[in-house]
């Protein structure tokens, strides 16, 4: 299980054996079944997670009292409630598993203590922060840039599983768009 | 020269004359005109902007070929395409001066440089990077679930000093709604009495 994340670390950056197992053995494992919250609105995020088996899904409710999601995280995957992580105040999103899933997490004390005791654990941090601003500005681009047919060729082309894996109403949800808009695209794409 | 940056840095970080002196080498101060493009896409975005006077702002065109903006910068603000800059990768937006501006034009390796002189660097990098998620989710967001108002009143707030300087069209580009959809949301927040602030 703890493979999985040390290959995705060492794709990232540069690393000794020894500063890898530190980070690992702050890792722990988690089982969490389909349906299940791993966070709630209201409560402070203490943990960032990495997705091992089965996806997990962020999202907010919004004004009309709507879910919106966020982000959705396959295999391979970082899935956290980011901004509460890093301030520390309740959490506006909420942290969901879409499949029976395995989960490796990591709190925020020993994040913490590892960023000031291992080098190459800030250097991977700041990779994932930026690969964190750069997934959320694509995302903010596709939804004011592209209509609903070109979000979804490019959901297709970028993360098909999304559309192989998940419900339609979450397909919809990811797209900002209704289910039967969506049943639209899926009968003429 | 560099004073305005200058003294922005040294509200974050203690930084020495001489410290500063080795900063500067990758600086460059430039005085830019209304509409000069700074970045375009499909090029690699190889400086960050920081505005010391004017305004900048960072747009994509659509396939139909309608404009964008995805952020704005006026006195004080960074601007660059991140994910360019640290991924090396090529852009997919314009970054163009709204007025004649005076930038600072940082080298990618400016931050791995600044992180070596001052010790404090690397933190007061790690908290922009912070402010700048946080800033970049909260937009995502409120264009996924709130109302032209709500996103109205968050663009006042976050940029107070540009309702005045920037036309409208363009803070309905950012918002995402049409000209004549913003106008009908100013009406009815000052029908509201609605200040700003």
């Amino acid at each position: 299980m703890h493979e999985a994340l040390a290959s995705y670390i060492k794709q990232d950056i540069d690393i000794t054996e020894e500063e890898l197992g530190r980070i690992l053995s702050c890792f722990r494992p988690l089982s969490v079944r389909k349906q299940e919250v791993l966070l709630n609105r209201g409560q402070v995020n203490r943990q960032i997670n990495f997705v091992t088996k089965g996806c997990l899904r962020i999202f907010f409710i919004d004004e009309k009292g709507e879910e919106a999601t966020r982000y959705l995280a396959f295999e391979n995957h970082f899935a956290t409630a980011l901004v509460s992580f890093i301030s520390q105040e309740p959490s506006m999103e909420y942290v969901q598993a879409l499949e029976d899933s395995e989960v490796l997490y990591i709190e925020k004390p020993d994040f913490e203590r590892l960023l000031e005791t291992v080098r190459s654990w800030e250097k991977f941090y700041r990779h994932y922060l930026e690969s964190a601003y750069t997934t959320n500005t694509n995302r903010l681009m596709s939804f004011i840039t592209m209509d609903a047919q070109e979000r979804y060729r490019l959901l297709l082309e970028k993360n098909p599983e999304v559309v192989l894996r998940l419900s339609n109403r979450i397909v919809a949800n990811y797209l900002n768009i209704s289910q039967e808009t969506l049943s639209r695209l899926k009968s003429r794409i | 020269m560099l004073d305005v940056f200058r003294s922005y840095l040294q509200k974050h970080v203690h930084v020495s004359d001489e410290q500063f002196q080795q900063l500067s080498k990758h600086l460059k101060l430039r005085k830019i005109a209304k509409g000069t493009v700074l970045l375009s896409p499909g090029e690699i975005c190889e400086h960050s902007f920081f505005v010391e006077k004017g305004l900048l702002r960072s747009y994509t065109v659509d396939s139909a070929g309608k404009e964008h903006i995805i952020q704005f910068a006026s006195e004080n603000w960074f601007l660059s395409d991140r994910s360019s800059v640290y991924f090396n990768e090529p852009s997919d937006f314009f970054i163009d001066a709204i007025e004649d501006s005076s930038v600072i034009f940082f080298d990618k390796d400016f931050t791995e440089c600044a992180s070596g002189i001052i010790k404090e660097f690397r933190a007061y990098n790690e908290r922009m990077l912070h402010k700048h998620i946080l800033h970049m989710q909260k937009r995502l967001n409120s264009l996924l679930g709130f109302t032209a108002e709500k996103r109205y009143m968050d663009f006042i707030r976050l940029y107070p000093d540009l309702t005045l300087r920037v036309p409208q069209w363009m803070i309905a580009s950012y918002l995402g709604i049409t000209p004549e959809s913003l106008s009908r949301v100013r009406k009815e927040l000052a029908h509201k009495n609605f200040k700003p602030g």
